[in-house]
């Protein structure tokens, strides 16, 4: 479980989380929704000690996070970005065992085969650069990159964002499968209701650095907390009828 | 790689400084020093002494310090320098004392030539025979004679003025011009008398005689071969140059330089011509064709560069990976590179001087700081271009910082890297021409010699294999970066 508890961020003056509290629970699917800017990959780079905070707590497992206990924490993580952050000297199959240590037992991960059958990813594009590869080939690299060692924690920050109609819509659906299936804590950043309300076991929708609403989709749908939350939604609601 | 370029180097300090008994002759950057410093070192060879000649070394400072510091064992030099420059501060007034003191800072000399190369009044000899004009005091009674002086003569304390005074020339015709605007004139037959070295090569050329300064009014500049007491023993040198004392008059040295400056002669043939005339030694032809040249010439140059540059991508490197990771160290290294680049590549090879001496190891710790600052930007830039999510998501991944610099930030910032190499090779293959001023040889050795002797084909002799080495360095790089350049960052995917 992770726990954000009256967190403020600032970079220099400028507040990115104002008094932020939420929680993940443990094998949920946990969505941060908001306009870009809002601070919602802020809070992925806390969680995974790229940057602190000023106040309040965030709690891992029941233990505060803190610079001593980040790269326990990092161990059990896997984490994904918009486009997909993979080493273009590397190919596919380098970019997903690069953090494997030939020391470390080999049990404790999964085997590569499993891993392209559970992404729809073909083989044969393994020992191919990411140049070589399309936009979506990419993600399921990055994808594959971040299960291999079988997280605890998923935490994906857009990674459908910069992917055409049509791969996304596949990869949502992919996504929704490994999230079924590995049961993990995933947290899952996104500008896009659709993927929020298809993903999501909860959705926190933010604003310029605060939670306005948390809940289902059907919470937010039927009882929105305010006029921002049911203008967010009708507004991007329009698309999909 | 590292051990292989340890082992250069190391090989290449060991053979600056060894063979300690071969004696080693210094010359001055102008061609009577160069002929004398021939004549030097095949004296010592007849007599079975094996020499180098390090030639054209540059100015006096250069060679007095040298030859001090025991870098160059002989050289020829000019009691007039030694009284006026070298030892300006003493303030001595008579030779002998130069020589006293000379000898209590270990420097003795080895023989006395003979001539005196100092600034003389010269006319045609036709016109001095038809006037009977042997000496300057003669010019008195014929004070109609034009005289055209250069501007140094007419400027200089122990010039005109000095000598018009001694002589009561002060009725005569005086213009300034230049040296080679004089001999125009003289040939023309606008002017009568000019002042000359007296052993300019134009002298025999133009058929001068030179009036004797018979009033002792100009400085002497007798020719001395000044030697290192402590590197060379004394009796074998004063038993070798012994035949040299007294052995060149000032009409003879005129006629030497005259075969290299007219005659177009190499200054080891009018080495070996005088030899050969005065003592009868026959020397072995040297093997001195173009191709031998351009080898020992290439060999030096490839070592210049290819040692500095080493040295400056194992120093570069890590200093771009510090820039780049402490903002403050950063801005100082990257600040004072920056300086180092500014400073004219001439100043910085007279800079090494004291530090290092002459010869190659001044020019390869010169060049070495010239061409840090493209390696350490390139470094640094290469690394600040690595977007920021690539570093992230190596963090995350738990990679070590050892590893985010061995695996990522190395191979993503290599393009860069060695563009920087490239950059640095190409203005170092340049800059070590100037390493000839200094005693380094390399291409820049037929370069001075060809300015020097206003012989176009020797400078193309080291311009077109220097610029052929830049292009050669270029293309070689160009290939080396398909090589190790990781696939991923030059492939693309093909639509």
């Amino acid at each position: 479980m992770i726990e954000f508890n009256e967190v403020i961020k600032k970079y220099e003056s400028i507040t990115v989380l104002d008094k932020i509290s939420f929680t993940a629970r443990a094998g949920e699917s946990t969505v941060l929704l908001g306009e870009s800017g809002c601070g919602k990959s802020t809070i992925l780079k806390i969680l995974t000690g790229l940057t602190g905070y000023e106040s309040g707590a965030v709690m891992v497992e029941d233990k505060k996070l803190s610079p001593e206990i980040v790269a326990d924490f990092r161990a059990k993580l896997g984490y994904v970005i918009q486009d997909g952050g993979l080493f273009p000297h590397l190919t596919a199959k380098e970019n997903i065992l690069l953090a494997i240590k030939p020391a470390v037992s080999q049990n404790n991960i999964f085997k590569i085969e499993y891993l392209c059958e559970l992404t729809n990813f073909a083989e044969n594009l393994l020992p191919k650069y990411p140049a070589e590869l399309s936009g979506g080939q990419k993600q399921r690299v990055a994808l594959m990159r971040a299960l291999i060692k079988n997280p605890d924690y998923l935490l994906l920050d857009e990674p459908l964002g910069a992917l055409d109609p049509i791969i996304r819509y596949d990869l949502q659906q992919d996504l929704k499968n490994i999230f079924t299936n590995l049961k993990k804590t995933v947290i899952f950043v996104t500008h896009d209701l659709t993927e929020a309300k298809y993903l999501g076991d909860k959705i926190i929708l933010m604003k310029e650095g605060r939670v306005i609403q948390s809940g289902t989709f059907e919470d937010l749908f039927h009882n929105p907390a305010d006029a921002f939350v049911k203008k967010f939604i009708s507004a991007q609601r329009g698309f999909d009828d | 790689m590292i051990r292989t370029g340890l082992l250069v180097l190391v090989l290449l300090l060991v053979s600056c400084k060894s063979e300690k008994n071969e004696i080693i002759v210094g010359s001055k950057k102008f061609t009577e020093s160069v002929i004398l410093g021939e004549i030097i070192k095949y004296t010592l060879e007849n007599s079975g002494v094996s020499a180098t000649h390090k030639k054209e070394l540059g100015g006096t400072r250069v060679l007095f310090n040298a030859l001090k510091a025991g870098e160059i064992d002989i050289y020829p030099e000019y009691s007039g320098t030694i009284l006026n420059e070298i030892l300006a501060g003493k303030r001595f007034n008579k030779f002998s004392d130069a020589v006293f003191y000379l000898d209590s800072i270990g420097i003795g000399i080895a023989a006395r030539p003979g001539f005196n190369n100092t600034y003389a009044l010269g006319i045609k000899k036709n016109k001095a025979k038809e006037l009977n004009l042997k000496n300057i005091s003669d010019l008195n009674q014929h004070q109609d004679l034009r005289l055209g002086l250069t501007n140094e003569f007419l400027d200089r304390g122990d010039g005109w003025k000095g000598l018009r005074d001694l002589y009561q020339l002060g009725n005569m015709d005086v213009t300034g011009l230049d040296h080679d605007l004089a001999y125009v004139g003289l040939e023309n037959g606008s002017i009568d008398v000019l002042d000359v070295y007296s052993t300019d090569a134009e002298i025999k050329y133009y058929d001068l005689a030179l009036l004797n300064d018979n009033k002792h009014y100009f400085p002497e500049y007798y020719c001395v071969i000044l030697y290192n007491k402590s590197n060379v023993n004394r009796n074998i040198v004063e038993d070798i140059f012994q035949k040299l004392e007294g052995s060149i008059n000032e009409s003879q040295m005129a006629e030497l330089n005259s075969m290299v400056k007219i005659g177009k002669s190499s200054e080891s043939e009018a080495a070996a011509m005088f030899l050969s005339k005065k003592f009868g030694i026959r020397l072995e032809k040297e093997e001195n064709n173009v191709f031998s040249r351009l080898v020992k010439n290439s060999v030096e140059h490839i070592i210049l560069v290819s040692v500095s540059m080493f040295l400056a991508v194992l120093i570069s490197i890590p200093l771009g990976f510090i820039s780049f990771y402490y903002e403050k160290a950063g801005k100082i290294v990257l600040w004072f590179t920056g300086i180092l680049q500014t400073i004219p590549s001439l100043a910085i090879l007279v800079f090494m001087i004291p530090l290092f001496g002459i010869g190659s190891l001044p020019a390869i710790a010169a060049l070495f700081l010239y061409s840090l600052l493209p390696i350490v930007r390139n470094t640094y830039l290469g690394l600040a271009e690595i977007p920021r999510g690539l570093r992230d998501s190596a963090i995350v991944l738990g990679l070590s910082k050892r590893e985010i610099m061995q695996k990522i930030e190395l191979p993503l910032s290599l393009r860069s890297i060695f563009a920087g190499i490239k950059t640095a090779s190409v203005i170092n293959i340049g800059t070590a021409t100037l390493g000839a001023l200094i005693g380094a040889g390399g291409y820049g050795q037929p370069i001075l010699t060809g300015i020097r002797l206003d012989n176009t084909s020797l400078i193309l002799e080291g311009a077109i294999p220097a610029a052929i080495l830049a292009i050669f360095v270029q293309y070689g790089f160009d290939l080396l970066e398909k090589i190790i350049l990781p696939r991923g960052l030059t492939t693309r995917k093909d639509d």
